[in-house]
């Protein structure tokens, strides 16, 4: 899966968890640029993110997704990059 | 298919447009949303725009769900919305059956148009396909949006608090999801983590500051915490803590109690003993959640998640339990869900109320028409044929506790009929059913029909059948009914029946058992009506009788259960807790009655109820409500009478009521004239009891005496 491909799906999930179609997301989108993204957004996005790919996501790397590329990076490791 | 197959093979294939169409054609019919994505991707990733072009062209010309869907996706990436809905319906209209990702896309997109209304409808039907988990949570922002739209409105609203022992926010966004798919408006408060015994405890908590309508405790095994030996003390001891709380919370709050029963933990150390050895932990786990069933109070539903056994692996799972302690698991939290929702529409009344059968391939496998009684499958040595039977049986006895069983075949009548009173292999009976109706018009119609015939709305009424035909054109005209998805297999209907809880019911009353007599009693009424003489005459052959009485605590489940239920024949659909009438029932401000039926065809059981706030000067009807089983016989002069004749008894000259329009009680608009009400200021009616007289109803003797009735004398015979 190329990262293109992660990022066009990791776009869409984050799309439908801040519900907003017209959402600009990027790389660098992290925390800081949504205040919605509180620790209950973190575990709908880690949720939704395992299903999405199918991987397991540890509870100590949880703490350490703070942005778009933090979740596209583990997808990379879990998978194997494309 | 994965998506990383997919990407190397449209990326290396010499010859792109003959791999897409391989992998077009191995998805085949299924939407497959996450292959069409990956579709859509490496399309959109592709730089030779010739190429592309012809990728395009090439899921245009197959135009199978997961086809039209990839090219929703590319829509959504160029921000060409309008596409990319005429896409994703283009998928929906391909897709064998509802297909809950492609519903909720078009709803985004129908909101995104401020189509709100069209978006409620697409999101209601997305749930009712029980989808995954994740398709929850990454919608539930959207669901969040159109419930506040002003586009939609609850049937009923409930404030629900839920505590725990763990991370309940999950759960309580499930629940509120699948209620507003129900019709239920569900505000939720959410007890801080772990402090379920503060929020019940502590009178000055925000649970009770939220004023809940019903409170849900969700706590897990590992609140319980046990040994693997030993750990019938420990076990006790939390089933007291837990039945004092109830109590407390019952003293200051009239909510209903959801109570989860103990959840079982993955098989332990002790492996075996823990069931063999008396003191043991799986032992002590059924018997802590044996003493909380016989410590139940009223109000109050203990609901076992071990129900979940055929739907979900494990309630409780290791891995999320430590990640964030989540109970349920996130995988289990959409049927752990539908089992707190089951309740909340049992509790509001909301619970369907009769399920519409096919025949042919529904209730026996082959066509009556074609193959004759004979030639039908049901019944051994077939296994198919068990498995019919085994549906019949789970459907008979649904009707024994009071759902209404109704056929809609397309076949000729005889036809239909003969099975019934020919086949040995039936479990069903002619009887059974409340409804027959087999001919060659459109089940919408015909269901219309059913509904009017029974006096019920459309929207208590539940839909099985195998021809996915019939079910898109019922879901389509009538979205109200509840269409039941199923694989065409008598299994598979079973498992659809069991996964949806159309019926559940947190509680039974004697008119449930007595509900199917009832209908018959109607249809032998009908029969009869036809042939007397005139009205009178057939009102007075029925030999009506009315018993009646302040309510107490036999009569309150079933006061309670009227009071949500009805929807026709109530003059305010005003809505109270079973625990609230019980506080009505004694309080003397109010003046409560219920009102039961008798003629000569059975007893109907208690079909009236009127709830009066008593004042000094004056006495004011709150509830007035009467079950559409019994109308046209002048139950509600009746029940007017008794009410207004207390009112007069007790010296009071004035009695207000007043209509309150609700979505299906036109019915009753002009009730109050009816009785003898003068208009007074708007909504309010009102009888001057002292000047008037009271509504006379007509063939009604009253069993006690007590309504005294200047209508003939008449013996209750058999």
């Amino acid at each position: 899966m190329t990262d293109l491909q992660t990022l066009t799906t990791l776009r869409g999930l984050f799309q439908e968890v801040f519900d907003n179609l017209d959402l600009v997301v990027t790389p660098e989108t992290g925390k800081d640029d949504l205040e919605e993204w509180d620790s209950i957004t973190q575990v709908k996005l880690v949720l939704a993110v395992e299903a999405a790919f199918g991987i397991r996501i540890k509870p100590d790397e949880v703490e350490t997704l703070n942005s778009v590329r933090d979740f596209a990076e583990l997808v990379r490791r879990r998978r194997g990059g494309g | 298919m994965n998506a990383s197959v997919v990407s190397l093979t449209l990326r290396h294939a010499a010859d792109k447009a003959t791999a897409l169409a391989a992998l077009l054609e191995d998805a085949g019919a299924e939407p497959a949303f996450r292959l069409a994505e990956a579709i859509a991707s490496a399309i959109a990733a592709e730089t030779d725009a010739g190429v592309a072009r012809s990728l395009r062209d090439r899921l245009e010309a197959f135009a199978t769900p997961v086809a039209w869907t990839a090219l929703a996706r590319l829509a959504m990436q160029a921000s060409d919305k309008p596409a990319a809905l005429r896409a994703v319906r283009g998928a929906l209209n391909a897709a064998p059956a509802p297909d809950a990702e492609l519903l909720l896309l078009e709803a985004r997109l129908l909101a995104a148009n401020g189509s709100m209304v069209e978006a409620l409808a697409s999101a209601r039907e997305a749930l009712r396909q029980f989808p995954a988990h994740d398709v929850y949570l990454r919608h539930a922002g959207l669901v969040d949006r159109i419930m506040a739209s002003g586009a939609w409105t609850p049937r009923r609203r409930l404030r629900v608090a839920i505590v725990g022992g763990g991370t309940t926010r999950l759960l309580a966004e499930a629940v509120r999801m699948n209620g507003f798919r129900d019709g239920i408006g569900i505000e939720f408060y959410e007890g801080p983590f772990g402090s379920w015994r503060q929020e019940i405890g502590n009178p000055g908590s925000g649970l009770y500051a939220f004023r809940p309508d019903v409170v849900v405790v969700v706590l897990s095994h590992r609140d319980l915490d046990l040994p693997a030996d030993g750990a019938k003390a420990q076990a006790e001891q939390m089933v007291e803590e837990i039945v004092a709380l109830w109590r407390v919370l019952r003293e200051r709050s009239s909510a209903h109690i959801i109570h989860l029963a103990f959840d079982m933990p993955p098989d332990g150390s002790w492996g075996g003993l823990e069931d063999a050895r008396p003191a043991g932990r799986r032992q002590a786990i059924r018997y802590a959640n044996n003493l909380l069933r016989e410590n139940r109070l009223p109000g109050l539903s203990l609901i076992d998640p071990a129900r979940l056994g055929g739907e979900v692996r494990e309630v409780w799972d290791a891995q999320s339990w430590y990640q964030a302690k989540h109970y349920p698991a996130p995988d289990a939290v959409p049927a752990f869900s539908e089992l707190i929702v089951a309740a909340c529409r049992s509790i509001t009344g909301l619970t369907s109320k009769v399920l519409v059968v096919d025949l042919d391939n529904t209730l026996w496998g082959g066509v009556v028409g074609e193959v004759g009684v004979r030639g039908l499958v049901l019944g051994a040595p077939s296994a198919e044929g068990e498995a019919y039977v085994d549906l019949q049986r789970h459907l008979k006895e649904l009707t024994q506790r009071g759902i209404l069983l109704a056929v809609c075949s397309k076949n000729e009548s005889a036809d239909a009929q003969r099975p019934f009173a020919e086949h040995d292999g039936m479990v069903l009976k002619r009887d059974d059913l409340a409804a027959f109706v087999a001919n060659w018009n459109d089940k919408a119609a015909n269901i219309e029909t059913i509904a009017g015939d029974l006096d019920l709305g459309v929207d208590a009424m539940a839909f099985l059948d195998d021809n996915p035909l019939e079910r898109s054109w019922v879901r389509t005209r009538l979205p109200q009914v509840k269409v039941i998805e199923n694989d065409g297999t008598p299994s598979g209907m079973l498992r659809a029946l069991r996964r949806g809880l159309y019926f559940d019911a947190v509680d039974l009353t004697e008119e449930d058992f007595q509900r199917g007599r009832s209908y018959q009693a109607r249809a032998a009424i009908r029969a009869v009506s036809d042939t007397s003489r005139t009205a009178e005459d057939f009102l007075a052959g029925l030999g009506m009788v009315c018993r009646h009485g302040p309510v107490e605590a036999a009569t309150i489940k079933r006061v309670a259960q009227l009071v949500n239920r009805t929807n026709q024949f109530n003059l305010t659909c005003r809505r109270y807790s079973e625990t609230q009438i019980a506080e009505m029932a004694v309080d003397p401000a109010w003046w409560c009655r219920w009102f039961r039926l008798q003629d000569r065809y059975g007893d109907h059981g208690l079909i009236g109820a009127v709830l009066m706030r008593k004042g000094a000067e004056a006495w004011s009807i709150d509830i007035f409500l009467m079950s559409c089983r019994v109308l046209g016989r002048d139950m509600e002069r009746f029940m007017a009478r008794c009410a207004l004749g207390a009112a007069r008894d007790a010296g009071i000259s004035r009695v207000y009521g007043e209509y309150l329009p609700d979505t299906r009680n036109g019915l009753v608009s002009g009730l109050l004239p009816r009785l003898g009400f003068k208009p007074a200021e708007d909504p309010r009616f009102c009888f001057d009891v002292a000047a008037d007289a009271l509504p006379e109803a007509g063939f009604i003797r009253d069993a006690d005496g007590a309504v005294r009735n200047r209508a003939l004398e008449l013996p209750v015979s058999g």
